[in-house]
């Protein structure tokens, strides 16, 4: 069924709603700009309009692909713009299925209003078991790690603080104090610079026993990518091989589920953790330095050589900062390191963490601080 | 202003900018409507010429912010002048007894001592400039929000003296390189323009445009070998600023034709990552060099297409 209507407002509107719809970022200011560009540009010309409405309702290449697939289908490529189809809107896909699919998208900075209301309710959350959360409970760890990733980032950056002692005069606040004394220099407030250029390095274990945490471990790393920036996080999964995730988890804006790259090695025979932590080594020992805290994700079943382990994770921890392991098994009560590469890695890793709930991200968050 | 988009499309290619309808009308519409516009692309493609070329068509003053990690109001908006206010306060000493703290303060932070950053620069002016806001995806999200506030109210607050309010309203444009996600807020407070790799076509024109003693067929194999190594697993791709780099050692190296040799004796212009360098060697580079020819015979998109086609497969097989 299509109706057909005259009025230009009308079809701008119905258009920016179905733009929203698919999840563009678009509000009342948004499609009343998009009509006063209609008036600036002229409805005569179509690419003006089209590359008008782009910038206006679009806002990442994601979103402009959207945008083209939804302006052919309401404004074709022949009729005037004022006599647009307007094809009723196609049913919303149920969801029910899909929230561990979706679970590694970020959400946006609006959310943040709520955060309120999310951390006391999160609070019930910390204990829970990931793999046994409902869609609503999903949605609110999925913000509780958005902000921890933030406040991180946050601390990670701050880059001057005040100091009794330091390097450089605070010549603002010097000459404030100097006026209570006629202007006299008496104390000089100084400022020093934190040199805490913390880097993380995620190294994710996407081996089949670690189906039901790959997706809540691979969003904690996108979070991360996402708000420390190039250079400052790098995210790698392995199984039997070794895949750099970081571009990945940066470029699709979390729009996308999860990389492809990540399941591409996926396998069910098991993990060689320790030629897959040695292929890191071989081929980027330069991402770690004494700055860098090593965040390891990872059951510890290791089917490989055992002595190669040892090897790699001697290594590990002398190039980096510490290295904290996050093992999904380690929150059972009858829990003990006694998987063959858990037990092998133990004596290396300077925290051992539960990975399969909030609790875990919790200890990361102290450790990752206090660092 | 009177102007309308025909006459800003071809005011952008008078001054050597080659802009197409999808980049003129989002320039166009903020600067229509005083939209701040937030351009994005790969590093390379001319994210601040777009800028440079604005200023150039207004006729206009172009102040520029260069973001960092770290960069902070002081760098960005205003800053006290305290070898002027020392210098004040010593020379202001005999009068100290008559005059109350407050006045003497606010006698410092005066006017006279304040220093403009480009910000504070861009809204004081008579005439609007343009104001370039480059790579605010280095500087860190409390100042991303604070310029939000500015580009939303057009006016600061600095504590010692009340509100500026701005004067004329600039042209602004942010660039990113999306190193990390914006605020969705600032996202829609701007207008947007995703700036892509020229066509094969565009590059062309850019090129014949900026080197026209190069010729036609050294130029179509010069954009030829970039848009494919655009397609290779490459860290980084070169950009046009790159293409222009390397067609001009070829014109000083008086070439007609480039071979295989002269592609590998000047690959660094094009790849600045030994990394990258290292890649290309095998067998991508076996492969482009086999190729070179065709597009000298005819520089056009279809051959462009043939032959990464060739030398896709020559690296599947190899």
């Amino acid at each position: 069924m299509t109706q057909r209507t005259h009025d230009l407002t009308a079809h701008v509107v119905a258009f920016a709603r179905r733009l929203r719809r698919d999840g563009l970022p678009i509000g009342p200011d948004e499609i009343s700009i998009g009509l006063r560009a209609c008036e600036t540009i002229g409805l005569g010309r179509r690419s003006g309009v089209r590359a008008a409405w782009r910038s206006v309702f679009a806002s990442s290449p994601h979103d402009i692909a959207r945008f083209e697939q939804r302006f052919e289908e309401y404004f074709g490529r022949s009729a005037p713009l004022h006599d647009a189809r307007l094809p009723d809107p196609p049913r919303p896909p149920s969801d029910a299925q899909t929230h561990l699919a979706e679970w590694g998208t970020m959400i946006s900075d609006a959310d943040d209003e709520q955060a309120t209301a999310i951390y006391s309710r999160s609070e019930t959350l910390i204990e829970r078991d990931i793999a046994s959360l409902s869609d609503a409970e999903m949605a609110d760890v999925k913000r509780y790690v958005h902000r921890l990733a933030r406040r991180l980032a946050a601390r990670l950056s701050r880059r001057e603080r005040r100091a009794q002692r330091g390097p450089q005069l605070d010549l603002r606040r010097s000459i404030r104090a100097s006026l209570r004394h006629g202007g006299e220099l008496f104390d000089l407030d100084r400022r020093t610079p934190t040199i805490r250029k913390t880097r993380i390095v995620f190294l994710l274990d996407v081996s089949g026993s670690m189906d039901l945490y790959q997706r809540f471990l691979l969003s904690v790393a996108r979070a991360f990518v996402g708000q420390l920036g190039s250079g400052r996080a790098e995210a790698f999964a392995f199984s039997t091989d070794l895949t750099r995730l970081t571009p990945a988890l940066r470029a699709n804006d979390g729009h996308r589920g999860i990389p492809p790259a990540a399941q591409l090695h996926s396998s069910p025979s098991g993990t060689k953790i320790g030629r897959s932590l040695r292929t890191f080594l071989d081929r980027h020992r330069e991402r770690l330095d004494r700055r860098t805290q090593l965040i390891i994700a990872s059951d510890g079943w290791d089917v490989g050589d055992l002595d190669v382990l040892d090897g790699a994770m001697a290594e590990l921890a002398r190039r980096s900062a510490q290295v904290i392991w996050l093992n999904p098994l380690a929150g059972q009560a009858d829990f003990e390191p006694s998987a063959a590469g858990m037990a092998t890695a133990l004596p290396y890793v300077d925290v051992l963490a539960p990975g399969h709930n909030l609790r875990g991200l919790r200890v990361l968050e102290r450790r990752l601080i206090g660092a | 202003m009177g102007l309308d988009l025909e006459t800003l499309q071809d005011q952008l290619t008078a001054h050597g900018y080659v802009a197409d309808r999808a980049v003129a009308t989002p320039l166009f519409l903020a600067s229509q409507l005083q939209r701040p516009l937030l351009i994005e692309g790969p590093t390379g493609v001319g994210k601040t010429e777009v800028a440079k070329v604005l200023s150039n068509v207004f006729e206009t003053e172009l102040i520029r912010l260069q973001c960092y990690e770290g960069i902070d109001v002081h760098s960005a908006l205003y800053e006290w002048n305290y070898q002027k206010q020392l210098l004040h306060i010593r020379l202001d000493e005999g009068r100290a007894f008559d005059r109350t703290v407050e006045e003497r303060e606010a006698d410092i932070f005066g006017k006279d001592f304040l220093m403009e950053r480009p910000l504070l620069r861009a809204i004081t002016r008579e005439t609007p400039p343009v104001l370039l806001v480059d790579e605010i995806d280095r500087a860190d999200e409390e100042f991303e929000a604070f310029l939000l506030e500015l580009l939303a109210e057009w006016q600061v607050s600095v504590p010692e003296l009340g509100t500026i309010q701005a004067t004329s309203i600039p042209y602004t444009i942010l660039t990113s390189n999306r190193t990390r996600p914006l605020s969705e807020a600032l996202r829609r407070r701007s207008l947007y323009l995703w700036l892509d790799y020229p066509s094969f076509e565009k590059e062309m024109a850019i090129v014949q445009r900026q080197i026209p003693q190069l010729g036609e067929s050294l130029t179509a194999q010069v954009v030829g070998v970039v848009q494919m190594l655009r397609r290779m697993p490459l860290e980084n791709a070169p950009g046009v600023a790159e293409t222009l780099d390397w067609a001009a050692a070829l014109a000083v190296l008086d070439r007609d034709r480039l071979d295989a040799d002269t592609l590998e004796a000047t690959l660094g212009t094009l790849l600045k990552q030994r990394a990258d360098q290292a890649r290309l060697t095998t067998p991508w580079l076996e492969a482009l060099c086999a190729h070179l020819d065709d597009l000298a015979d005819s520089p056009d998109r279809l051959t462009l297409e043939g032959t990464w086609r060739r030398v896709e497969s020559a690296v599947g097989n190899a």
